[in-house]
């Protein structure tokens, strides 16, 4: 198995196992899961999160003008049907809006040596962003771990196999990355995400790309 | 001697640039997925019914083969041509019940193949051009 590839489960779903990241040694503190804008192009990526002042953060008129991306903690626990919150929630909790330090997750277990910490994560799409979307909604997600000593090495899998029994491909950032689309999306072809008519869309699927 | 860690901030002086500070001995760093959208608008115009709207401003002429408001019943499938790019003309039809059915790109010259043979009405092409809406 290898990119391009549809993340299984990935969404506003009652999915555990989405994304992962592994840590070669061990954390000192529960990691934080954040996003900020890509300066960059896809799927190149900037050294750090520094800002968050494009739409997929701001948001627009008609999703109440809160942050576009939400995400859980599935480590420990499903995320539960329907998770996705319907407000931003100040600081880090288990399930929230993303928008760089202001909402993020905090993940709730602090993994040891080999450890790793699962994610779901999804995007909501009003009738109403902008179109083209190249610099409005090109962003990143951010781990930010905690450790004493040695620093340990992350790597990044998502799982395309099923939720009962995972697959887990690695992604390289910087040469892959995560894309949200249609419905019976081609991984292989053109990868689009159509706004709704009105009200807001959850991306029907995520992948990896590049 | 204090430790030299190998995060990019010493764990001495842990405060980040979000102004975040971090108790001595305790060092973070972060590691970045990019991640994108592409997204597209591909709907009638709700103004007009008898136009469509592909992805605003950037569209450049589009074909339908049956105009059809979405959201009501019609009987017959639509189509829309846009150039995107150079030479590629993409192609999106709908299902009966205004349901984006499929999408596939072909050349230029097969639509200019296809209107000499008459299989394209070019009397229903509307041309636009690049930064003005198709009204």
């Amino acid at each position: 198995m290898s990119v391009p590839l549809q993340i299984t489960g990935a969404g506003n779903n009652d999915a555990q196992n989405v994304l992962k990241v592994t840590f070669s040694t061990a954390c000192s503190a529960a990691p934080r899961l954040e996003a900020w804008d890509n300066s960059l192009t896809f799927p190149s990526v900037d050294t750090a999160g520094t800002t968050v002042v494009k739409e997929i953060f701001t948001g627009t008129t008609v999703n109440g003008s809160i942050p576009m991306l939400f995400a859980a903690d599935t480590t420990n626990d499903l995320p539960g049907a329907s998770w996705k919150p319907t407000a931003a929630t100040a600081g880090g909790t288990v399930k929230n809006r993303l928008k760089g330090n202001v909402n993020y997750v905090q993940f709730e277990s602090t993994p040891g040596t080999g450890g790793s910490s699962l994610f779901n994560i999804g995007l909501e799409i009003p009738s109403d962003a902008t179109v083209p979307s190249s610099s409005s909604l090109n962003h990143l997600i951010q781990i930010r771990y905690y450790y004493s000593g040695t620093e340990p090495t992350l790597s990044f899998r998502a799982n395309e196999g099923t939720e009962a029994s995972p697959t887990w491909t690695v992604l390289t950032p910087n040469t892959n990355g995560l894309q949200f689309a249609n419905l019976n999306t081609d991984w292989t072809g053109t990868v689009k995400l159509t706004i709704p008519e009105s009200g807001v869309l959850d991306a029907p699927e995520a992948g990896i790309t590049i | 001697m204090p430790r030299r860690p190998a995060s990019r901030y010493s764990m001495f002086t842990a405060t980040d640039k979000l102004g975040e500070t971090y108790a001595e001995g305790k060092d973070f760093n972060w590691m970045m997925i990019p991640a994108e959208v592409i997204l597209e608008t591909v709907r009638f115009s709700k103004d007009n019914k008898d136009y469509v709207e592909f992805n605003g401003y950037d569209a450049y002429y589009y074909m339908n083969e049956a105009v059809m408001p979405i959201g009501s019943k019609p009987k017959i499938t639509a189509r829309i041509l846009g150039l995107v790019k150079d030479d590629a003309v993409r192609q999106i039809r709908f299902a009966a019940d205004g349901a984006r059915d499929e999408e596939s790109y072909f050349t230029k010259r097969k639509l200019i193949d296809e209107i000499k043979k008459g299989l394209i009405n070019p009397d229903i092409i509307r041309y636009g051009r690049p930064g003005k809406k198709l009204r």
